[in-house]
């Protein structure tokens, strides 16, 4: 088999241990069973490898990044997004895995968008022939992984929030974890998402410099990188503010998400963008 | 009750109030998402317009400088207590008011088996082990092992807001001050450019594409030499640049931008015998005098084909079947008849008693001739914004204080392993007060091990 039907290979079986692992998730969340967790963690971990390797395939097969079109950067967003999920779930010792039902889903979507690209591995166009490229993107799926990350944790919040409100306890607001830690974890991972995104805009400034001419052109993939910074920036600024904490900020946390997959998707369908690659 | 409503009515719109609102932290949420909002805008719109309607427009950079002027007030305005709070994570503090105390957020008695010394020493290990510094002071309370760290992530903010006001004056400033200006040339031209106040020259040397074994694009390459008028050094600047690698001199930045077609064309007119060579570029037209006729050049396809419609378009960049799509105007610019040719490099056409024949084709280069002089301050804006956004999120400001009161001392003079010591460990966090409390507790646990815990 070639390093091509390698590469495919790994990526679908990333894909379907991935499905099985947010499947798995997804039922820890309504019944309490603990095998079942670590299952989801193992196969997490599984497809996590895989996915790796897919990507490290790739790079070697492209003697390049893999991070020059829709499919490779969809690729490595939901890489990202597993990496960022499987270290939080490490870093609480795993006592709260039903946030993976919030988390993993996103990077199966992702991974499923990637799937209906063309998988072409396309030389360089002489204005990604940069070393700032891997800096550039790299922080980008950092950032985003921390982003997906905080989205699924704002969403867990909302849901156990709303319940509170309600005062409509069930058995899954119980799997869920407390209002102040999920918002002291989403508070975690935008705060690593935005030192991230700072360094991709400021990389991505410097390099637009050296391709380019100019720090800056307004061109919609840098405003809407510059958008998901300010909503994220608010997001960090309602500890400050009355009111704001809690609820409102989990809200601007998803809304800040859904910033940064237009930023990612939408610019490049929807708008004529320097940045727009196929 | 009417005096109350007017006296409430006339501070809020007093000057000071609407300052004060200037100041709020809720005046940033909404310049933040109000900026957010038209950036959204400007985006929808084609970019020439919105650069022209949004981006470009003095309110929206007036909406710029006031959220950063908001955020750096806002922190200004914290700046006594971030102070206050520097001192604090210094000991001074606690040194000068000892009822401070107080001011812990935790508080945890615990009774740990040996003497003070014993306990001291493990406390030590153990904080040292989390990146603390420690210090020993005598409180009137009893003797006291101080231990913080993130001290400079106080003025986090402070240093992020400052960064943030430095990248937009940089980006003023080269706005302001900044010129970009594309020459086009074919190699062998020169171009006059004024480098530091002096006339210099900028010649093309050479300039060429290289195509890939699929016709793609891998890179293009322009050689520039910048000379000046010295004749004890003419040449002060040579290279060969391509995308993504500039030449940089006296603050001129040369960069490789673009490139287009030039094809040389030879004009005779029987009649009067007059032959004339003419470099032209798509677009580009030439008035020859003896026919009173202008050659218009359409377009160069570098490999012609058609589409389904009958469309003429190219192939791919590469020249392997170059054409040219010409017309001829009179002295009224009215296209002659035909209204336009298409031509093989090298054919010769017959028309309203012109011979006109494209002899070859040449690659010009689009060099992009920029300054800016805020360059550096947005590049130092941007690694200060870095370290304040490391100070604020990962340098975060703890204190912990493990006090044993006098009697302890006493009891335990001269040590004795049989000998408990007694002792009131006091925690206390700037922010992420979650991540602090777990960080307190796993201290206590490991700390009391041995011990007893008594509240």
């Amino acid at each position: 088999m070639t390093v091509v039907g390698w590469e495919n290979l790994s990526f679908t079986a990333a894909y379907f241990l991935y499905l099985a692992a947010t499947c798995c998730y997804v039922f820890i969340l309504f019944h309490s069973h603990r095998r079942s967790g670590e299952t989801a963690t193992l196969l997490a971990c599984a497809g996590l490898i895989l996915h790796t390797a897919a990507v490290i395939l790739r790079t070697l097969e492209a003697e390049r990044a893999p991070f020059s079109n829709q499919f490779e950067f969809a690729s490595v967003f939901a890489w990202g997004i597993v990496l960022a999920y499987l270290v939080m779930e490490r870093f609480l010792r795993f006592r709260y895995r039903s946030v993976g039902a919030f988390v993993m889903p996103v990077a199966l979507i992702v991974m499923g968008y990637a799937s209906l690209l063309s998988r072409d591995i396309q030389p360089l166009m002489p204005a990604l022939q940069s070393g700032w490229l891997k800096v550039h993107v790299g922080t980008a799926i950092l950032a985003y992984g921390a982003f997906t990350l905080a989205f699924g944790l704002s969403l867990a919040y909302l849901i156990r929030e709303r319940g509170e409100r309600r005062q409509r306890w069930s058995a899954l607001m119980f799997r869920i974890p407390t209002l102040p830690l999920l918002d002291h974890l989403s508070r975690q991972a935008v705060s690593f998402g935005f030192f991230m995104q700072s360094l991709v805009i400021i990389t991505g400034a410097i390099w637009a410099e050296q391709a380019w001419g100019r720090f800056w052109g307004w061109d919609p993939k840098e405003t809407w990188s510059l958008v998901t910074w300010f909503i994220y920036a608010v997001y960090l600024h309602t500890r400050f503010a009355r009111g704001w904490p809690g609820r409102r900020a989990a809200w601007l946390a998803v809304i800040g998400f859904a910033c940064v997959l237009f930023t990612y998707i939408g610019v490049n369908i929807l708008l004529p963008s320097l940045h727009s690659y196929r | 009750m009417k005096d109350m409503i007017k006296r409430k009515a006339g501070q809020l719109s007093s000057p000071r109030h609407l300052l004060q609102h200037f100041y709020s932290i809720q005046a940033g949420i909404f310049l933040l998402l109000l900026l957010s909002a038209l950036s959204v805008y400007g985006s929808l719109l084609p970019h020439a317009e919105a650069l022209e309607v949004v981006f470009r427009s003095w309110w929206y950079g007036f909406i710029f400088v006031l959220t950063a002027l908001n955020l750096l007030a806002c922190t200004l305005r914290r700046l006594q207590q971030l102070t206050r709070c520097f001192g604090r994570l210094g000991g001074e503090q606690n040194r000068a008011t000892p009822v401070a105390l107080s001011t812990y957020s935790h508080r945890v008695a615990i009774k740990m088996p040996g003497a003070r010394q014993a306990a001291q020493k493990r406390a030590t290990v153990l904080l040292k082990g989390s990146n603390y510094h420690l210090r020993t002071l005598m409180l009137p309370q009893g003797m006291a092992l101080m231990a913080t760290k993130g001290r400079a992530g106080v003025y986090g903010t402070l240093v992020t807001h400052l960064a943030l006001l430095v990248i937009l004056a940089g980006a003023y400033y080269g706005a302001l001050t900044g010129t970009a200006n594309i020459a086009f040339g074919f190699p062998g031209d020169k171009i006059p450019v004024v480098i530091e106040g002096d006339p210099h020259l900028l010649e093309i040397s050479d300039f060429y594409i290289d195509y890939r074994e699929d016709d793609t694009v891998h890179q293009y390459y322009s050689e520039l030499t910048v000379s000046s008028e010295s004749p004890a050094s003419p040449v002060v600047a040579h290279k060969t640049i391509h995308v993504n690698n500039p030449l940089r001199y006296g603050g001129k930045v040369f960069y490789q931008y673009s490139y287009g077609w030039g094809v040389e064309t030879h004009i005779y007119h029987p009649p009067s015998g007059t032959a004339e060579q003419v470099l032209l570029t798509p677009g580009e037209g030439y008035y020859f005098a003896p026919a009173g006729l202008t050659v218009h050049l359409l377009d160069f396809y570098p490999e012609l084909d058609r589409d389904d419609g009958g469309l003429l378009f190219s192939r791919s960049p590469a020249p392997h079947h170059p054409h040219v799509l010409f017309r001829l105007l009179d002295e009224q610019h009215r296209p002659t008849t035909p209204p336009a040719l298409l031509r093989a490099i090298g054919q010769t056409v017959e028309l309203s008693l012109l011979e006109i024949t494209f002899t070859d084709y040449r690659n010009s280069t689009g060099i992009l001739i920029s300054e800016n002089g805020g360059k550096m301050y947005v590049l130092a804006g941007a690694i200060i914004l870095l370290v304040g956004l490391f100070l604020s999120f990962y340098m975060r400001p703890r204190q912990i204080l493990l006090l044993w009161p006098p009697a302890s001392e006493l009891a335990n003079n001269p040590p004795s392993p049989l000998f408990w010591s007694e002792l009131t460990i006091y925690g206390w966090a700037r922010h992420d007060r979650v991540g602090f409390e777990a960080e307190f507790h796993h201290f206590i646990d490991a700390l009391a091990a041995a011990g007893r815990k008594m509240t």
